[in-house]
């Protein structure tokens, strides 16, 4: 089908399909798919500010599914979702202009910085991702080995409760006393500074307007590691938040002729399948395993976009990301299978 | 579909507000209905295997 705005044909299957693999990855870990959708539009020919509006904005409905969803669960820390939204705002504001900014710089220079800035940040999420969480787990198997850890307090099945962090940012940051503090019955570390919270979301927000993500690849282990949410808790506030900061994002460069309406609802038409499986996965999983399989999903987007910029394969980079997010897809499908077979065995017993 | 893909695409190259707003409130729209849809669907699955366990 030929799309009049970026001028390209595009298969509607292709971004159907997109959206089911992300709207599965997003749910489940708590964000819009952003890392996945604009390097995939951009390898298909996208120019790369339509590909960054046109994945907010595709996001922005996926993750109104998502949250419904997570809400459901006890999932959101309504507190910090309600701090961190004006904060979101402002810093999505300020990194769409500095997107503005970056395009009297030329499409080829732009997209440039726009990548080094992308791999940057996603090689430091990725490195300290995957080694906190394969710790955190190897002390969590060591502590139900002594008897020490918690026991799974949910319904069968249910392995929400299992969750670690060793390394603890937000304990040393609630000791922190920059008034005012807040005090939200879903965080780990019972008090955090109103401010803390704020700083957070100011960066994150513009680093989304920027990139053109919903800010959850950044907000869910920020959320985690700095104001000390549950990963779960972190996955589902982290969606309350995409909806606010999304739409603002999907207007504001919508208003500026960044976004393609019609690619957008294509692929929401797969998302809103594919978010509603990962939503319900993320009941029968462990935050470690949601933390590491995170982490394998970045170091995925990390080498795509390397072999994108540097190598100019981006055919190549399509593939690779979208391989590794369709199998990842596929895992997180699996663990709810698996986790609803148990859940039945358990009632059947 | 034409008639679809034309108005989107006058009301991006005239009405950008207009634009803006149209994208927004069918995403949200589209994402909300389908999440209220996925709801009612689940209630229906498992009132018919409650259904089952009686039989």
């Amino acid at each position: 089908m030929y799309f009049p705005i970026p001028e390209i044909n595009l298969a509607i299957g292709y971004l159907i399909a997109i959206g089911f693999t992300v709207g599965v990855c997003g749910g489940f870990w708590g964000m819009g798919g952003g890392w996945i959708t604009t390097p995939a539009l951009y390898a298909l020919g996208v120019p790369m500010n339509l590909a960054v509006g046109t994945s907010l904005a595709q996001m922005t409905g996926q993750s109104v599914v998502s949250a419904f969803w997570h809400r459901k669960f006890g999932n959101i820390s309504r507190r910090v979702a309600l701090i961190m939204i004006p904060g979101t705002i402002v810093g999505v504001e300020l990194g769409a202009r500095i997107l503005e900014r970056f395009k009297t710089l030329g499409q080829a220079r732009m997209d440039e910085v726009i990548s080094l800035l992308y791999i940057i940040l996603l090689t430091i999420l990725t490195v300290y991702t995957i080694i906190e969480s394969i710790h955190s787990a190897r002390k969590l198997t060591k502590k139900r080995q002594l008897g020490e850890g918690q026991e799974t307090s949910l319904e069968e099945g249910d392995q929400r409760a299992e969750d670690f962090v060793s390394v603890d940012l937000a304990a040393r940051l609630s000791g922190l006393r920059i008034p005012p503090m807040v005090r939200p019955r879903k965080i780990r570390v019972g008090q955090m500074s109103v401010w803390i919270i704020l700083v957070a979301a100011v960066s994150t927000g513009l680093l989304a307007g920027l990139l053109g993500v919903g800010g959850g690849f950044l907000r869910m282990p920020i959320l985690v590691y700095v104001i000390g949410c549950p990963t779960h808790v972190a996955v589902g506030t982290d969606l309350a938040g995409i909806v606010v900061s999304g739409s603002f994002g999907a207007f504001t460069h919508a208003l500026k002729g960044n976004v393609d309406l019609l690619i957008a609802v294509f692929m929401l038409l797969g998302a809103v399948g594919g978010a509603q499986l990962g939503s319900f996965a993320t009941r029968y999983v462990r935050g470690t395993e949601l933390r590491t399989l995170f982490g394998v999903g970045m170091a995925a987007a990390t080498l795509s976009l390397v072999v994108k910029t540097y190598f100019h394969m981006p055919t190549l980079a399509a593939v690779l990301i979208l391989g590794v997010a369709g199998l990842l897809a596929a895992i997180i499908i699996g663990l709810l299978i698996k986790g609803l077979l148990a859940q039945s065995r358990a009632v059947g017993t | 579909m034409d008639w679809l893909i034309t108005t989107l695409t006058d009301w991006y190259e005239h009405s950008r507000w207009l634009y803006a707003t149209a994208t927004v409130v069918s995403l949200l729209t589209i994402g909300l209905l389908t999440a209220i849809i996925g709801e009612w669907l689940l209630k229906k699955l498992g009132r018919k295997t409650s259904d089952l366990s009686h039989d």
